[in-house]
C-alpha cells in the first residue's frame, strides 16, 4: 500500500536472509506475511550492520531453505583471490621503496596526512546509517530485530516522521532470565526498552504478552504506544497438505505421544521425561514419546539423558528437523500431543495440534489457555504424577479421547496465515494511513 | 639573583608528579610551576604505592613504598594515603629516602600536598630544614571525604579522627594554605589556618588525537549512538555516588541513538553499583550507558570534542572538579548539580550550563538537551592552569627569603617550624 505522497510500507526481512533449515516460530511470522504481500504492498530491506538495503524480491526465499552448503570458493575465484594479494604486496613494497628515499620526517609527515585524510572520512561517514527510506514511510519489524540491531539501528538513518511498527512475540526473557544464556536477559531488556520508545504500534500475539508489555512499560516508567493483539496462523504444517504426509524414518513403530518445540529449557521436555520415566518404572505401559524440534539451549543435561537413558532410548523419539510432510504425518497419526511448556508467548503447537483435531494436554500458564479455553485438558507444568494421570487416562480411553476429539472438531476455532495476515494488515494500514 | 642561588622549593605528595595525569598530580604540578616561575628552584618528592604509578612516571625523588605497605594498601585501597604515611612513621628505608633527599636539597618552603605525610615527616623537617616555609595545600576536606568513603567500615573512626587531627596540625602549622573553593577556605578558617589563598583548579587544553577521533566515531557507530553526553569521573565515591543516584536509576528517559558515555576510573565502580542496586535495571543500563574505563589523554579529548553535552552528576564532596573546568573550556552544553560548580559558582548562569539536582529529573534533561540542535560555546579560559597561576607566584613571592641589611640571610621574618 503507498499513501498519500507515495510513502513505502517496508518489511525488515534481516532474518530471513540469514536464517537456515526451516522458517520456524519468528522468522515464520515474517515469512508468511511477506508471502501475503505484493511489490506494490511492501518493499523488503534488511540492515546488514552498517546500512539499510532494499532487498529484491527475487532474491530472497520466503519458503525454507537448505543448509548452506559449506562456503567454498572456486578455483577461479581463489586464484583471482590470491592475484589480488599478490598485487597489493606489490604495492605496498614499491611504495616503502619509494618513501624510504625521502627524509624521515617527510616520510613521518605522508603518514600523518594519510591518517588524517582517512579520519576525515570515517567523520563524515560514521555515525550515520544509510538508508533507502524518506519522511513518511512505515517501517515493519516483525522477527528478531534483537539480534539483527535492525531496530536498534534506525535513529542513525536520520529520517523524520517514520511509523514504525513492531510485533512483540514475548517477554520472556525478561520474565524468566534463567531460561536463557549469562547476559541475554539484560540485552532483550535493552532492546525491548528501545522497541517502546521507537515504535508508534506494537503487535503481540496474545492477551497475556500484552499484559507482560505493558507491565514491563510500567516498570520502567514508559508510556506504551497502541498494542493491537492479532492472532498468529496454525495451518503451518497444513500447507504441505497439498501434497502427501510422509511418515519420518526415525523409528517410529508404535502408537506415539507428539510434542513439537525446540528443545530448550522453557519447553520443559524434563517433565515428559520425567512422566514417562515413572509410568515405566511403576510398570505402566505407555506410547512412543516422539519430540519435534531443533536443537535448543540450557539443555545439554536432557540431550544426554534422552541420549544414554536405556529406558528412555527405548520409549522417546528426538526428531530434530522435520519437513512439513512429515510434521503432517505426525500430526495426522498421534494419539494426542503434549505442551508442557513453563511460559509462552502464544504456544503455535497447541494451535496446530487443534487445527489437526488432536487433543493437546497443555500447561495453563501465560497464553495457553488463550488458544483453546476448555476444550483439552491442563497440566501443572510442575506436576510429574498429576501429568502422568491424565497422559494414561487419554491414552486408554478411546472413547474419552474420541469425546474430546468431536468436541475440538466442533468448537474450536482456528485461525489461518491468511486470517493471521488481515488482522496485521488491518493493525499496519491503520498506523501507516494514520502517520499519513 | 643566579639559579644556584635561587631558594628552593619542594613538594612532598603521595604519587610522583613527573607525567601529571589526575586531578591531584596536574595540582601539585602546578603549584611546582608557580614557585618556579616565581624564580624558585623547584623539586618534587613523593612516597607512593608502586602499583598505580609505572616506573617511567617516577623521577629521582620518588621513593616507593615497601611491600609491606603495598599489601596493606591492596586489602585496604581506600586508606592509601593513610597507609602511605605510616611508612614513614619509623626508621624505614623509605624515611631515611625522604631524610636524604631533605638534606640534600634543604628547602627554603616546603608544600605539603594533603595533610598525610606532614606529622610523620615533621620532627625531619625541623632537621634538615628548620626554617623552611610550610605551605598546606590542600585539594579536599580530606577527614570530611574519607568519612563519607569509609562509612561503616571497622576501626574508620579511629582512622578519619586521625586524619582529623592531621589536617587540623598542617593548617595550624602552615604558613599558607591554598585552598581550592570558597567553602574549602571557610573550612580551613575554621580549623584555625593563618594565611588562605584561595587557588583554583584549572586544566590544560584537551589535545584532540585525529586518529582518536576515528575511534570514537567507530565505537558510537557499534553501539548504534548518534548523539552521547559524557561524563569524565575518576574513581572517587562522589562520582559514583552521583552517577547512580541522578543517571543510572532513570535511563528509560533517554532515547535509542542517545547514550551517556563514563570516561575514567569511576565507570567500571558504576556499572557494578547500578547492577547491585538493581539487577533488573541492568539491561538498560548496558544499553544507555558507554562505560570506556580509564582513558589516555589524546582519546580523551576526541571524546570531549564529539560529546553534545557534558553532564556532572556530582552530589557530595568538597574541593573542586576538574571535571567541571574542563567542561566549561570545552564549548559544550553542560547538565550539572550545583555541587559540582563549587568553585565555578560565576558560571552558573551562563547559557549553557543547565542545572538540575532532582533525580527524577535529570535524565529527561539530557534527553532535552541532548535532542537540541548541537552547539557550541565560546570556552571559558579562565579556568585554565594558565591563568591561575599568577595567583601562585605572587603567594611564592611573598614567601621569599628576606636579606638582612649586611646581606646575610635573614630568618627574622621566618616562622620556626613549630
Amino acid at each position: 500500500m503507498k499513501g498519500a505522497g507515495n510513502f513505502v510500507i517496508w518489511l525488515d526481512v534481516t532474518d530471513l536472509q540469514n536464517w537456515h533449515g526451516e522458517f520456524t516460530g519468528v522468522q515464520r511470522v515474517v515469512a508468511e506475511f511477506a508471502k501475503r504481500t505484493s511489490q506494490e504492498e511492501v518493499e523488503f530491506f534488511s540492515f546488514d550492520g552498517s546500512e539499510f538495503n532494499r532487498v529484491k524480491r527475487g532474491t530472497l526465499s520466503l519458503i525454507a531453505k537448505n543448509p548452506p552448503p559449506v562456503a567454498t570458493q572456486s578455483a577461479r575465484g581463489r586464484s583471482f583471490s590470491r592475484l589480488r594479494h599478490r598485487v597489493r604486496a606489490i604495492r605496498d613494497t614499491g611504495r616503502q621503496f619509494l618513501l624510504s628515499f625521502l627524509p624521515a620526517s617527510t616520510q613521518l609527515a605522508l603518514r600523518a596526512w594519510a591518517m588524517n585524510s582517512k579520519a576525515k572520512k570515517d567523520r563524515r561517514a560514521l555515525r550515520h546509517c544509510a538508508s533507502p527510506f524518506v519522511a513518511g514511510d512505515t517501517l515493519l519489524f516483525f522477527g528478531a530485530s534483537w539480534s539483527s540491531s535492525s531496530l536498534r539501528a534506525i535513529p542513525l538513518a536520520n529520517v523524520q516522521e517514520i511509523t514504525i511498527v513492531s510485533l512483540v512475540h514475548d517477554m520472556i526473557p525478561r520474565l524468566f532470565p534463567h531460561f536463557f544464556g549469562p547476559g541475554f536477559a539484560d540485552y532483550y531488556s535493552g532492546h525491548m526498552a528501545e522497541v517502546l520508545q521507537l515504535s508508534d504500534r506494537i503487535l503481540t500475539n496474545s492477551q497475556s504478552s500484552r499484559i507482560d508489555i505493558l507491565a514491563f512499560a510500567d516498570e520502567l516508567g514508559l508510556e506504551a504506544p497502541p498494542i493491537d493483539v492479532i492472532r498468529l496462523g496454525d495451518d503451518g504444517a497444513s500447507r504441505s497438505r497439498t501434497s502427501a504426509p510422509l511418515k519420518p524414518e526415525q523409528g517410529i513403530n508404535r502408537e506415539f505421544v507428539l510434542c513439537v518445540g525446540t528443545l530448550e529449557i522453557r519447553k520443559n521436555y524434563n517433565l515428559l521425561c520425567d512422566v514417562w520415566s515413572l509410568a515405566i518404572q511403576n510398570g505402566i505401559p505407555v506410547p512412543l514419546l516422539v519430540i519435534v524440534g531443533r536443537e535448543g539451549w540450557l539443555t545439554a543435561d536432557l540431550q544426554y539423558r534422552i541420549n544414554n537413558d536405556p529406558v528412555l532410548q527405548q520409549n522417546v523419539r528426538w526428531i530434530r528437523s522435520c519437513p512439513d510432510e512429515q510434521l503432517s504425518w505426525l500430526y495426522q497419526n498421534c494419539l494426542l500431543t503434549m505442551y508442557p511448556s513453563h511460559y509462552e508467548g502464544w504456544g503455535l503447537p497447541i494451535a496446530e495440534s487443534l487445527s489437526y483435531g488432536k487433543v493437546c494436554i497443555s500447561s495453563s500458564t501465560s497464553s495457553m489457555p488463550e488458544i483453546a479455553g476448555d476444550l483439552i485438558p491442563y497440566v501443572n507444568n510442575y506436576d510429574v504424577h498429576g501429568t502422568l494421570q491424565i497422559v494414561v487416562d487419554l491414552v486408554k480411553n478411546k472413547t474419552k479421547r474420541a469425546a474430546l476429539e468431536a468436541k475440538i472438531k466442533k468448537h474450536y476455532r482456528g485461525n489461518t496465515w491468511d486470517d493471521s495476515f488481515r488482522e496485521m494488515w488491518d493493525s499496519v494500514s491503520s498506523a501507516h494511513s494514520k502517520a499519513s | 639573583m643566579s639559579r644556584k642561588n635561587a631558594p628552593r622549593f619542594l613538594s612532598l605528595a603521595t604519587y610522583p608528579t613527573l607525567i601529571p595525569r589526575h586531578g591531584g598530580q596536574k595540582r601539585t604540578f602546578a603549584i611546582r610551576r608557580g614557585f618556579e616561575l616565581a624564580g624558585y628552584a623547584t623539586y618534587s618528592a613523593s612516597m607512593s604505592n608502586e602499583a598505580g604509578y609505572p616506573p617511567d612516571e617516577r623521577g629521582e625523588l620518588d621513593v616507593v613504598a615497601s611491600a609491606a605497605t603495598a599489601a596493606e594498601i591492596r586489602s585496604f585501597p581506600a586508606a592509601e594515603a593513610i597507609l602511605l604515611a605510616r611508612g614513614l612513621e619509623k626508621e624505614t628505608p623509605e624515611r631515611m629516602a625522604i631524610s636524604k633527599i631533605l638534606q640534600g636539597i634543604r628547602p627554603d618552603v616546603i608544600s605539603f600536598e594533603g595533610p598525610y605525610l606532614f606529622a610523620p615527616l615533621r620532627s625531619l623537617v625541623r632537621e634538615h630544614a628548620p626554617n623552611a616555609k610550610i605551605i598546606n595545600s590542600t585539594h579536599n576536606q580530606e577527614a570530611v571525604l574519607l568519612e563519607r568513603m569509609l562509612e561503616t567500615t571497622p576501626h574508620s573512626s579511629a582512622m578519619v579522627d586521625q586524619l582529623r587531627e592531621a589536617e587540623t596540625e598542617l593548617a595550624l602549622s602552615a604558613d599558607v594554605s591554598f585552598a581550592v573553593s570558597h567553602e574549602d577556605f571557610q573550612y580551613l578558617d575554621n580549623l584555625g589556618a593563618k594565611r588562605i589563598v584561595l587557588f583554583p583548579n584549572g586544566i590544560d587544553a584537551p589535545h584532540i588525537d585525529r586518529r582518536a577521533t576515528s575511534r570514537t566515531n567507530s565505537s558510537l557507530r557499534d553501539n548504534f549512538i548518534s548523539k552521547y553526553a559524557l561524563f569524565v569521573g575518576s574513581l572517587h565515591k562522589p562520582n559514583i555516588d552521583g552517577f547512580v543516584s541522578l543517571i543510572s536509576s532513570s535511563l528509560a528517559a533517554i532515547r535509542p541513538g542517545h547514550a551517556v558515555v563514563v570516561a575514567g576510573g569511576s565507570g567500571p565502580a558504576i556499572l557494578q553499583q547500578t547492577k547491585s542496586n538493581d539487577e533488573r535495571a541492568f539491561g538498560l543500563f548496558s544499553r544507555k550507558v558507554v562505560v570506556l574505563g580509564p582513558v589516555a589523554e589524546g582519546d580523551l579529548g576526541a571524546w570531549l570534542d564529539g560529546a553534545s553535552l557534558i553532564v556532572l552528576p556530582i552530589l557530595s564532596g568538597a574541593g573542586t572538579n576538574l571535571k567541571t573546568a574542563e567542561a566549561l573550556l570545552s564549548g559544550k552544553r553542560i547538565l550539572a548539580t550545583d555541587r559540582s560548580f563549587l568553585g565555578f559558582e560565576k558560571w552558573k548562569t551562563d547559557p549553557r550550563v543547565t542545572l538540575c539536582n532532582d533525580p527524577a529529573e535529570f535524565s529527561r534533561q539530557i534527553e532535552r538537551l541532548l535532542s537540541l540542535p548541537e552547539q557550541l560555546f565560546p570556552p571559558v579560559v579562565d579556568v585554565t592552569w594558565d591563568t591561575n597561576i599568577p595567583i601562585v607566584v605572587e603567594t611564592a613571592k611573598s614567601l621569599w627569603p628576606t636579606k638582612s641589611l649586611d646581606g646575610e640571610d635573614s630568618d627574622a621574618e621566618r616562622t620556626p617550624i613549630r
